[in-house]
């Protein structure tokens, strides 16, 4: 059995599982309003950018249940720490690549330095999971972050390659592939997720 | 793998965050171990068998 205390953490009147809803609802939200043209096309970019601060209470009370149910540990906090400030990162450098693009119209190297600086913290990710996986001192969360990334991974394949096939086919629309990321964290969380269940 | 985590906890009137400290692991660690839900390692299972003071054939056991 395990032991324990029953009262689940909040950040700001919603529980993890709130907050997760609240994200993707705002993401799917945010997607569409982009596409269907309720926004100026200009816009669209900082609209499918906005949701992205949620994380960073989805991640605060994450890392409340976690403690809740006894998955705690100084490398597990300090990952989580450096996923958001990267993340954070990611939206700040995005922002400003895209703002530098619009502003000053840049070709060749300059463009591809832009393109490079819009996607530089996402190697920020990655070497924050390698870090964890590095440092965590606790065999079962290690091994359940490797678990969880390999659900991770498996998702962004499968999404990716179904939607490449699908837009073959001219059954679906050319994509932003800036989906990736996003696609990466849920697939981490729903793998995390499957852990929870299966443990609890 | 069996193991004899469960009772011996219980004989010592130990929680499992009492365990999960005297072998610096997480909580749910200990838990998954109890329920046979992850294995540990050798290591690992050596620590449990100091934290014990038992031989680590008392503790797990062959399926």
């Amino acid at each position: 059995m395990d032991e324990t205390c029953t009262e689940t953490p909040k950040v700001w009147g919603l529980t993890y599982w709130g907050w997760a809803a609240v994200f993707i609802v705002a993401m799917i939200g945010a997607s569409f309003a982009s596409r269907s043209g309720l926004v100026p096309a200009g816009a669209a970019i900082w609209v499918q950018l906005a949701p992205l601060v949620l994380v960073a209470p989805m991640a605060h009370a994450q890392l409340g249940l976690f403690r809740k149910h006894g998955v705690s540990s100084p490398a597990l906090t300090r990952h989580n720490r450096a996923m958001l400030l990267t993340l954070g990162a990611f939206v700040v450098c995005m922002c400003l690549a895209v703002y530098l693009s619009r502003a000053y119209r840049p070709t060749g190297l300059a463009a591809f330095a832009l393109a490079l600086l819009a996607i530089a913290p996402v190697g920020g990710i990655v070497w924050s999971a390698a870090r964890y996986l590095r440092e965590e001192t606790d065999e079962f969360l290690r091994h359940r972050a490797v678990n969880a990334l390999l659900v991770s991974l498996a998702f962004v394949l499968i999404v990716g390659s179904l939607w490449g096939s699908l837009q073959m086919f001219g059954l679906a629309a050319p994509s932003l592939n800036l989906w990736v990321l996003p696609a990466w964290g849920f697939g981490f969380g729903l793998g995390n997720l499957w852990w929870w269940t299966r443990d609890r | 793998m069996k193991n004899r985590l469960r009772v011996l906890r219980a004989e010592r009137e130990w929680s499992q965050q009492q365990l999960a400290e005297a072998l610096e692991v997480s909580r749910q660690s200990v838990n998954a171990i109890e329920t046979g839900k992850y294995d540990p390692s050798l290591p690992l299972a050596f620590r449990i068998a100091d934290v014990f003071g038992l031989p680590i054939e008392q503790i797990f056991l062959r399926d």
